[in-house]
């Protein structure tokens, strides 16, 4: 009796132990992160003073500000606007590939997933310097169709260029959360739904989607949340100087050092963000994978 | 048979036109980088290495590269150490405390850079860093989710049987972990460092915010670059950049499946 006590008293104690290593991560995180969040929210209680500085004191008058001023509320609404196309798009131009590359062998998806995974890997920033000289007024797509007699399109500095560059920067992460779920179903099922006389429309719409909805979930939620914090590709290939809520946090802090103001900002698209990624997951379920 | 032929072809040239739309950046910036006009012409007029050469003379891109690295770096030591451990760490813990480790580590994935940035901005004031350091310990913060997240997905995989047969053959606790652990784990090991290296290295608003012009990392310089003025040479650093990336990424996948066998 007296050892089989002590024996789970070891076993707690190295559990314990084991635990342990968890910390310098856990106070590392807490330390500037959640510590972060915390200056934030006390910052945003703060008044600002006309001409840069703060005052510390408590007054809702920033967040009231941010829900009453329509500067504020076309930002956050456009912002919005931005990130529910740019989701809904990027899902819906890479489901076709994704499926595709589902159902053709393994080895083959192999090849084009690294196609996909190679301009994953660069930079955001590094695509738009890209994208500028490729769709510029001056670049070489323009430049193509001018060759060919088409006349020259304005591709970018417009929203067809904020939601192009969003697209390729984007794309890769919803090709590969559906990707990693439409491997996962069982082909049979679609042939069932074929030999039951749906056509191709409608298996997908009733068999597939519903299987794949954690993948959509969990694409969903990477575009949703890297679209309502960017700030390159609006400002770059937009050249929005106040467009989003990103472009305005960073004028706030930079060109006029409002910083109550842009903290309480911060927390509104901190709470927006949290309640669409909580909204996806909800509605589509899954956790958060890689 | 003939309908189904060209459905396969069809959808055969949308993944085609896919891969060739989110190529179209790297292509632009390789061949810019090789031709002798500012602007990227068609049909382009090639060949010629002035801009490699012109890049070698830039001083201030350069270092901005440099700078990159060197937080890349960094970022990337402290991020896989501190992400390794607490993977470790967590797997074993009951239910609501894994919940919340899990929820910890992961959220600064989720939430966007620019709430942190600004917080750290004032954060970091507070405490007296700034620059390189400051945005080291940022790209840290960023970083550590995704290795957090590989070496878990990585413990998932491993059987605990292995553990096991190390314990009850007389391994203590940290020689098990140290001499079975993480050697079996060391493939996600290694692909948690890539993840980490190109978040940092490639993570721009952090950067921006916290910068200042002592420390310009590759990412704020071209953002300021693309906005203020034209600058090819840019385009041969970010060739280089990407076949570097290319090179190492197969020999990091080859040696991983290797592993793995």
């Amino acid at each position: 009796m007296n050892q089989n006590h002590s024996v789970v008293m070891w076993r707690a104690r190295e559990k314990f132990v084991e635990g342990l290593l968890a910390l310098p991560g856990a106070i590392f995180i807490i330390f500037f992160w959640v510590a972060s969040l915390i200056i934030l929210l006390i910052f945003s209680f703060f008044k600002d003073v006309p001409g840069g500085g703060f005052m510390p004191a408590f007054t809702f008058e920033n967040y009231i500000k941010i829900f009453t001023d329509p500067f504020y509320l076309t930002i956050l609404c456009r912002t919005l606007v931005i990130a529910i196309v740019a989701t809904i798009v990027a899902l819906i131009t890479s489901y076709p590939v994704a499926y595709k590359l589902a159902r053709i062998n393994p080895r083959k998806a192999d090849f084009f997933l690294v196609l996909i995974i190679i301009p994953f890997l660069t930079a955001t920033i590094f695509r738009v310097f890209g994208l500028v000289y490729a769709l510029g007024n001056y670049g070489v797509v323009n430049s193509f169709l001018s060759y060919i007699g088409v006349g020259r399109v304005k591709l970018i500095w417009n929203w067809t260029g904020v939601i192009i560059g969003f697209l390729n920067t984007l794309l890769p992460y919803a090709i590969l959360s559906l990707y990693s779920c439409i491997t996962q179903i069982d082909k049979s099922l679609e042939e069932a739904a074929y030999t039951l006389g749906a056509n191709k429309l409608r298996t997908t719409w009733h068999v597939i989607l519903p299987l794949i909805r954690s993948g959509i979930g969990s694409g969903a939620i990477f575009v949703f949340v890297i679209v309502m914090g960017t700030f390159e590709v609006p400002s770059l290939l937009g050249r929005m100087k106040s467009g989003i809520v990103a472009s305005v946090l960073i004028q706030q802090q930079i060109a006029f050092i409002h910083y109550p103001m842009a903290s309480a900002l911060s927390f509104v698209l901190l709470i927006i963000v949290a309640g669409g990624v909580t909204s996806f997951m909800k509605i589509l379920g899954g956790r958060i994978k890689l | 048979m003939r309908k189904t032929g060209i459905k396969f072809d069809l959808s055969w040239i949308y993944v085609a036109l896919v891969i060739l739309f989110l190529f179209l950046p790297l292509l632009s910036i390789l061949f810019l980088s090789f031709s002798k006009t500012i602007y990227l012409e068609f049909p382009p007029s090639l060949f010629s290495i002035q801009w490699y050469k012109e890049m070698l003379c830039n001083k201030s891109l350069l270092n901005s590269f440099f700078v990159s690295l060197r937080i890349a770096t960094t970022a990337t030591l402290l991020a896989t150490s501190l992400g390794t451990l607490a993977a470790l760490g967590t797997r074993n813990l009951g239910r609501k405390l894994s919940n919340i480790s899990y929820i910890l580590f992961v959220a600064p994935l989720i939430v966007p850079y620019i709430i942190l940035a600004t917080g750290m901005s004032r954060l970091t004031i507070l405490i007296g860093i700034r620059g390189i350091p400051a945005i080291t310990l940022a790209h840290t913060v960023i970083a550590l989710p995704y290795v957090f997240l590989l070496v878990n997905s990585g413990f998932q995989l491993l059987p605990k049987s292995v553990e096991e047969a190390a314990r009850v053959l007389g391994a203590g606790q940290f020689t098990t972990m140290w001499k079975v652990t993480l050697p079996l784990i060391r493939p996600h090991i290694l692909v948690a460092t890539a993840f980490a290296f190109v978040a940092s290295f490639g993570e721009f608003i952090i950067a921006y915010i916290l910068s200042n012009p002592f420390a310009n990392t590759l990412t704020v310089y071209i953002y300021g670059s693309i906005r203020d003025r034209q600058e090819p040479s840019v385009s041969a650093l970010l060739t280089l950049v990407t076949v570097a990336v290319i090179f190492i990424g197969f020999f990091y996948t080859r040696s991983v499946y290797h592993q793995r066998r």
